[in-house]
């Protein structure tokens, strides 16, 4: 599984669209203007992409309709998930499969939601369905996904006691990185006073812990290393690419009833596996796009991908480390938590960008290798990307 | 107000909420590893066997982590804010949630001894709560 790659695929554009609380638009607009931005940054038109891929819970647009509103005349693989946040990468690694098998040229991989004004991730009012293993938690009143991380989080508290201040350091260090970010829709700096002093949601989980809801869509254009030699950005390599599971996964993606340990999550694996596939250690990544659903989540993606020790995530994440001046530069575009929740899509971009020299002020210097993961608990998924086709 | 979301029992569960509604604790007993699961499965999760029997189980267990919701996305449990919600690990093994009943959130920790208790919402429907128990 951790053998080297022998042929490596290339992300040749990314694309995205404003994002906003109310889009006043479709999500089959937002999605097919995203998906455009992506195929024009890799000049290809619509006779060069043949596969379309897409994640959905929660509101979505079909690959059916965005591959006709694309007009692409010879589709070869359209595939759309039910999962949620752990599929970002994994479509990624689907994506590579297609292209480096031939099945398939080129292949977008698009997320398009209203996810504010249209279904709300927070369920606002929504008559949650209890059915399934949800019919064991929902008629208690254990509804969310934040509260289900709030449970993994007061764990971790109690055998490291990691602190509130701790995770309110995560917050305030992707809110400073959004304040650069033109993108962005959370821009005002956040201070530690301002954090603790949020409206407490579901203890130990505040509000600024949790991710936004937004509106809005992002692509990515992906193909063989081969064919991205004519596109006119610069390539981006998927080094490594991985999903991974668990033997206590249960039923879905958030299930936990057999899950022994909270105290960490599924990146513990993914990290050895993504380390073996691209030859590389924690220490050669310049900075790390960490599915932020929550505050905790990034905590747990820093120990788990030994960024530093199991335990350790809440000291190392307050002391700097993490700011784009740190060893380890975090969500360098303020994630889900502050740019907005393209369900984990958008920080895929990012990392595009940043190892395509784009990023201005929020430029790390120098960035060969970025590493991201999608997915907060059980299973998910994760890549390494590079613009360094060697090591 | 707890049961406000009424569970969707389906033929993996329902041997479970009859348990619950008429006052006992059934878990899935596999015959083949000795071990108790939850949630219902229609085979073992831990060696596949599908079979296992409905087996009352003590009630007792110990909190393994807790939270304290504020805010609900649902009116009908806003009313109850704060409450308590906790997984519980039962000495027969199997984790459980329910809610955490007769205690100030202040005083809930982690490996706090709890007994199961009973919460009749209507004749249809009996929900977990657990409270503190003296070890």
């Amino acid at each position: 599984m951790s053998a080297q790659k022998k042929d490596l695929a290339v992300i040749a554009g990314v694309g995205n669209t404003q994002y906003s609380m109310n889009s006043g638009r479709t999500t089959l607009a937002m999605a097919v203007e995203a998906c455009r931005k992506a195929m024009e940054e890799a000049g290809m038109n619509s006779q060069d992409v043949n596969g379309v891929l897409t994640f959905h819970t929660m509101d979505s647009t079909s690959v059916e309709s965005v591959a006709s509103a694309l007009a692409l005349p010879d589709v070869t693989y359209l595939c759309e998930w039910y999962a949620g946040g752990t599929s970002p990468s994994a479509l990624v690694e689907l994506a590579e499969l297609l292209v480096n098998s031939g099945k398939c040229n080129a292949v977008l991989v698009y997320r398009s939601m209203n996810g504010r004004s249209g279904y709300r991730l927070g369920g606002k009012e929504r008559r949650p369905e209890a059915s399934g293993v949800w019919q064991y938690r929902m008629p208690y009143g254990y509804l969310t996904f934040a509260e289900t991380m709030a449970m993994w989080c007061r764990r971790h508290m109690v055998a490291y006691g990691t602190t509130e201040e701790q995770l309110g350091s995560i917050a305030i260090n992707q809110r400073l990185n959004a304040h650069f970010n033109e993108n962005a829709m959370k821009r005002d700096p956040l201070t530690m006073n301002e954090y603790l002093e949020s409206t407490m949601i579901c203890a130990p989980l505040k509000l600024f812990d949790i991710c936004l809801e937004s509106d809005g869509a992002c692509a990515l254009l992906i193909t063989t290393a081969d064919r991205a030699v004519d596109c006119p950005k610069s390539p981006v390599y998927v080094k490594a690419s991985a999903w991974v599971g668990s033997r206590e996964a249960g039923s879905d993606w958030a299930d936990y009833f057999l899950r022994s340990d909270m105290t960490e999550n599924f990146t513990v694996k993914l990290g050895k596996q993504l380390y073996g596939q691209a030859g590389l250690s924690p220490k050669e990544i310049d900075a790390a796009q960490i599915y932020d659903c929550f505050t905790h989540t990034v905590l747990l993606g820093l120990e788990g991908l030994g960024f530093c020790k199991k335990g350790e995530g809440g000291p190392f994440a307050a002391s700097g480390t993490i700011a784009r001046t740190g060893a380890i530069p975090v969500n360098t575009g303020g994630g889900m938590l502050s740019e907005a929740y393209i369900h984990g899509v958008n920080v895929i971009v990012e990392a595009v960008r940043q190892l395509r020299n784009e990023c201005g002020p929020l430029q790390i210097a120098g960035a060969k290798n970025v590493i991201v993961t999608s997915g907060a608990w059980v299973e998910g998924s994760g890549l390494i990307l590079s613009n360094e086709k060697g090591n | 107000m707890l049961g406000a979301v009424r569970p969707q029992e389906d033929f993996d569960s329902k041997p479970f909420w009859d348990g619950l509604r008429s006052g006992h604790l059934r878990l899935q007993y596999c015959d083949e590893c000795k071990k108790y699961r939850f949630p219902p499965y229609p085979a073992c999760p831990y060696c596949g066997d599908p079979g296992g029997t409905w087996t009352s189980v003590s009630g007792k267990g110990v909190v393994y982590s807790w939270i304290v919701v504020h805010r609900s996305p649902l009116r009908e449990y806003q009313e109850d804010a704060p409450y308590v919600i906790a997984l519980v690990d039962l000495k027969e093994g199997p984790r459980m949630v329910g809610r955490l009943v007769g205690l100030d959130p202040e005083d809930v920790r982690a490996d706090l001894p709890v007994f199961v208790r009973y919460m009749e919402i209507d004749k249809d429907l009996t929900l977990l709560a657990f409270e503190r128990r003296m070890a």
